[in-house]
């Protein structure tokens, strides 16, 4: 029996919506130029201003504040090449990071918060710079960890600082209100909400006081030229208004289906380190296993038909570990050793299931080829577990558990 | 239909199904030469144990941390010099084990190094009379 592929990487791409897959095939034989004015550029321009009029919903913005780009890469270059220094947190995307200040990278806490103490150093001293740009993501996509953007938006805001933020994983996972937040500027992706790749905007708040760097035609209002990707701008308002609805189901059974997994897991796998806190997204959950190695725990899931993602160096062509993880604080080992699951609109609980079976049996195998050894290590805090009341034993073995494990055959396991 | 993975068959097979591992505890596999190479930090690291009786390996059994060309590395290089004598086992090169794997993607190439530096250093530590 050929058991069905359970996809649980989410946060990279998503499945199309059978919604949008409907708008795209219906819409696959038009043609038409927005920019022209007979009745084929008419008829473009109105689908794509029902696009924006839906995405601008989404986020609580006008129409005219949406430009669409062709990705959340393109929209973050879009906002900082019009800048001279960029402050960054340690945990954004590639993207911005490459595009960070030297000296005004802001570190996070273990639990991926931006520091505020350097948060505030970094923007006091770049008081009044126009030159400058804050750039802080709403939800990280490697542990999940959310932003408390508005008041970083306010503090910025104080220095005279303008603040973007990359919303692309957040979008559609939870609630986003441009308004409340008073960002100035929010990069949207729509292949993470079930729209297809090659398609993003921006959200600019003062869009005439915006000069792209861009040359060429008059297009999205002269701040994105280029003839618009106009399928993809259709499919991605289609998942705009979608995500709206979807809002209620990542709040719930998303959250359910994430909690049970973190339980299952830390119930049938001792020693393993959950790197996504508490204050995160619903549908990501970031955990490294001691003494197994993420690329072999992806492959062997991967064989059992379930995809995930991993942090470990192994299965990038990059020599380090994810710089998120390193980011937090993580050691290098626990690094290498995480896997990301990011649950969708798809996942059900008889998936949750198989993959906690799965990662299990995985888990056990790789530990037993393992030059790492816990047996010392778990004996060390087996008796209190036999000794103690139930609370207090899981406090310590939660404090054993979340220290840096740089040996775990260390003196520290005597 | 999907593309193939980077890796070959042949390291898809070691990786799923290799030789010569020691899944129990150390102590349970009696051995009188050990090496040791990598590091977790690193993300790789190999343990070779080996019984050598009358110079030659007799028996071979290995633990590797690490991703899956380091495990098909460690149990291909096992395939290849069990029964060798040490002399002919230490001439063993990492470029070998890599040809026999049908070749490992250039960012996976130190996992045979890494293989053939554990072997080397169990022969180095090859002591006769003491079987552990």
């Amino acid at each position: 029996m050929i058991r069905r592929r359970i996809y649980l990487d989410h946060a990279a791409t998503t499945p199309l919506l059978p919604s949008v897959a409907k708008v795209i095939i219906r819409h696959l034989d038009f043609f038409g130029n927005p920019s022209s004015k007979h009745h084929y550029g008419r008829k473009a321009q109105s689908l794509l201003d029902n696009a924006r009029k839906n995405l601008a919903e989404l986020v609580n913005a006008r129409p005219d504040q949406i430009i669409f780009t062709s990705g959340g890469t393109e929209s973050n270059n879009i906002v900082t090449q019009g800048y001279r220094y960029i402050i960054a947190s340690a945990i954004e995307h590639s993207s911005l990071l490459h595009a960070a200040t030297k000296n005004r990278v802001v570190p996070v806490t273990r639990s991926g918060q931006v520091n505020l103490k350097k948060y505030l150093q970094i923007i006091t001293k770049a008081r009044n710079q126009k030159q400058t740009l804050v750039s802080i993501q709403l939800a990280n996509n490697e542990i999940g960890c959310l932003q408390n953007i508005k008041s970083l938006v306010r503090k910025a805001h104080q220095q005279n600082l303008k603040f973007h933020t990359d919303a692309t994983q957040a979008l559609g996972k939870v609630p986003i209100d441009v308004q409340q937040l008073d960002v100035d500027f929010m990069t949207l992706s729509a292949h993470k909400i079930g729209a297809p790749a090659g398609i993003g905007a921006l959200y600019i708040k003062d869009p005439r006081g915006f000069k792209s760097t861009t040359k060429g035609g008059h297009q999205e209002s002269n701040l994105r030229p280029g003839t618009e990707n106009l399928l993809g701008a259709v499919a991605f308002g289609e998942a705009a208004k979608f995500a709206k609805y979807a809002l209620r189901h990542y709040e719930t059974t998303t959250k359910k289906l994430k909690f049970k997994l973190q339980k299952s897991l830390q119930k049938k796998i001792p020693h393993l380190k959950v790197n996504t806190p508490k204050n995160s997204l619903p549908n990501i959950l970031n955990i490294s296993f001691t003494a197994a190695e993420g690329e072999s725990i992806l492959l062997m899931l991967d064989k059992k038909r379930i995809a995930v993602s991993t942090g470990s160096a192994c299965a990038t062509k990059e020599i380090k570990p994810s710089h998120v993880l390193t980011a937090i604080n993580l050691n290098p080992e626990l690094s290498h050793n995480s896997i990301r699951f990011s649950i969708g609109l798809t996942t059900t609980a008889a998936d949750i299931r198989r993959t906690v079976r799965a990662t299990c049996k995985i888990v056990r195998k790789l530990r037993r080829m393992s030059t790492v050894k816990i047996k010392k290590y778990y004996r060390a805090i087996s008796l209190h577990k036999i000794l103690l009341p139930h609370e207090l034993s899981q406090k310590i073995t939660a404090f054993w558990l979340n220290k840096p494990l740089a040996n775990p055959t260390h003196k520290e396991a005597k | 239909m999907t593309t193939p993975w980077a890796y070959s068959p042949i390291v898809k097979q070691h990786f799923f199904h290799p030789k010569n591992v020691l899944y129990e505890s150390e102590s349970e596999f009696l051995h009188n030469a050990k090496g040791r190479a990598g590091n977790t930090r690193c993300g790789d690291e190999m343990i070779i144990l080996l019984q050598v009786e009358n110079n030659r390996i007799k028996k071979i059994k290995w633990k590797t941390y690490g991703c899956a060309s380091a495990i098909a590395s460690t149990s291909m290089l096992s395939e290849v010099v069990k029964g060798m004598t040490l002399d002919d086992a230490y001439k063993v090169t990492p470029k070998q084990v890599a040809e026999k794997l049908g070749g490992l993607p250039p960012n996976k190439q130190h996992c045979s190094d890494m293989g053939d530096e554990a072997l080397r250093n169990a022969i180095d530590n090859y002591r006769p009379n003491q079987m552990v």
